[in-house]
């Protein structure tokens, strides 16, 4: 791979990856790491076009060192805590923005993944079930429950649905 | 095939992500920057000609003293050409 074509790679991948990220930790710092070394390891030739796409690797890069992060900090793999407002001056886009990340967190991990690359990234299910190990059945299963309890959260919450 | 919900999924990108920080760029960058082996090729072609050469250059010649004898004190004579003593 030219630098060129890295630098290509590069520009095209790196705000994906790091929303994917910054949704599974919370935590712009540890998704900028994330996706640094992500990165590092496509540039030190780890990638093997036989076994997936590039974006599946990409993602399960992600994926995969979301989770290392999580146990190297001795933490399970649960929601962030949510951010302390700094201002009073939060606005009613901001109070559904946090109820609806509060709702997302609120998921079980293997749920929580497939729906941030369904929804958010609009990753194909064949490709998820590739990115998270998984047959394809099982993501189907795991999306289902996640949007339907994401509908009883969301959609019940008040100020939320209209 | 999973059934499209558009209201849940406008609902869901109210969360908005942040971009990453600039200094992701700067990171990236420095820890991918490749080691350019072929810009030191020609120097290093020149060190090895010049190693080589060192190598298998004759030595200069030395002074073959076998055999040498000094002349007897004080036993010098300035002849001319055609002289004899």
């Amino acid at each position: 791979m030219t630098d060129d074509e890295f630098r290509a790679l590069y520009e095209r991948y790196r705000d994906p990856l790091f929303r994917f990220a910054w949704r599974l930790t919370g935590s712009p710092q540890v998704s900028e790491d994330i996706v640094h070394d992500c990165f590092v390891s496509l540039f030190k030739g780890r990638f093997d076009g036989s076994r997936a796409s590039l974006q599946t690797y990409l993602y399960a890069a992600v994926r995969n060192l979301t989770r290392k992060h999580y146990r190297d900090s001795g933490r399970a793999f649960e929601p962030p805590a949510p951010e302390i407002p700094d201002a009073l001056d939060q606005v009613v886009s901001d109070e559904i923005s946090e109820q609806v990340r509060r709702a997302v967190d609120g998921l079980p991990m293997l749920q929580r993944e497939v729906l941030l690359l369904f929804e958010y990234e609009d990753v194909p299910l064949e490709e998820i079930a590739a990115i998270v190990d998984a047959d394809p059945g099982a993501v189907k299963s795991r999306l289902y429950r996640a949007r339907e309890g994401l509908r009883k959260s969301l959609m019940s919450a008040k100020g939320v649905t209209k | 095939m999973i059934e499209p919900d558009e209201d849940l999924r406008r609902l869901l990108h109210q969360w908005e992500a942040p971009l990453p920080g600039a200094g992701l760029d700067a990171r990236v960058r420095a820890s991918t920057k490749r080691s350019r082996p072929w810009k030191w090729l020609p120097i290093a072609a020149g060190l090895s000609l010049a190693i080589g050469i060192a190598a298998y250059w004759p030595a200069a010649k030395k002074v073959d003293s076998a055999g040498f004898q000094p002349l007897p004190n004080g036993a010098i004579t300035v002849m001319k050409t055609g002289e004899r003593l």
